[in-house]
């Protein structure tokens, strides 16, 4: 509040119009350590018990938004690592279901591209069996 | 002749087949006949093969002695003797002096996927170039001879 707004609310107050929330106000107002010497007089006039229950006031409500804001922190923290975890565990499903590995000689060689290329050339060879060869075969290999 | 005699003979073992769990050939898969050192593996699953309406590919090639050759072959034989298909157009083979030289067949289906294992044994020399494949998936044997078989 500034020093303004300070000296309207002593106004309304001194005119008996200030609501017990805006006494509460001025009662913390002017009793701050650098609170102008003119403004003591109203601070014995508010008493300690306006003052005091300024304070508690006060304490209670900035009790409450901090314990807003510590279990929204744990809130967001454990939605982030739930949803970590989550990624990690589904990219490592993905992993474990979709590779291509080529070994030669007990060697992993080469890429993805190179696997696939490797079993579609065995299994063109596999199916491309020469039916032309195999008659031959039969005709001069007679049983 | 010979491969009318093989038709029946697949017919045969779809019709009074039973069912197994598991399958015989993934001891070569995991290294357990012939050493990985000594194998070129591609193992493929997901995404990648989507285009191909299939899950699981997994491809060997090794060369073999005749020993580890008959090894591979009993194994495979294993595998196609549990076949539940009743189709007999489910399974091609040819045989070359009384060993499997080529196969590919279709499995008993898991759920609504498709499986099939192939072999190809070719003489190379003293030894065996012996090739070895699992494919799991939507397609069809027809539409993998339609997509594989090169033009």
């Amino acid at each position: 509040m500034s020093n303004d707004e300070i000296n309207k609310l002593i106004d309304k107050y001194l005119d008996g119009k200030t609501t017990r929330a805006e006494e509460q106000q001025l009662a913390l107002a002017v009793s701050k350590p650098d609170a102008l010497e003119e403004w003591k007089a109203i601070s014995e006039m508010l008493g300690e018990l306006a003052l005091g229950e300024a304070i508690y006031d006060h304490l209670i409500a900035r009790k409450k938004h901090h314990t807003f804001t510590l279990k929204l922190s744990w809130g967001i923290a454990a939605s982030v690592a739930v949803l970590l975890g989550w990624g990690i565990y589904s990219h490592y499903l993905y992993q474990k279901e979709n590779f291509a590995v080529l070994y030669i000689n007990g060697i992993q060689m080469g890429n993805e591209t190179q696997a696939l290329s490797h079993s579609t050339e065995t299994l063109s060879e596999l199916f491309s069996q020469d039916d032309t060869e195999s008659s031959l075969y039969e005709l001069f290999n007679p049983e | 002749m010979k491969r009318i005699y093989l038709l029946i003979f697949c017919t045969l073992v779809a019709l009074s087949s039973w069912a197994q769990e598991g399958l015989a050939i993934k001891e070569i898969f995991d290294g357990k006949v012939i050493r990985k050192e000594q194998i070129q593996e591609t193992y493929i699953k997901g995404e990648l093969l989507k285009e191909y309406k299939l899950n699981t590919l997994r491809t060997i090639k090794f060369t073999a002695s005749e020993t580890e050759r008959e090894k591979a072959e009993a194994i495979f034989m294993k595998d196609l003797e549990n076949n539940r298909l009743t189709e007999s157009e489910s399974c091609k083979l040819e045989v070359r002096n009384n060993h499997l030289y080529y196969a590919i067949v279709q499995l008993s289906d898991t759920g609504k996927q498709h499986r099939y294992i192939c072999f190809q044994g070719k003489k190379t020399g003293q030894d065996y170039a012996i090739t070895l494949v699992y494919i799991e998936g939507m397609a069809t044997l027809t539409e993998l001879e339609h997509t594989f078989k090169r033009k």
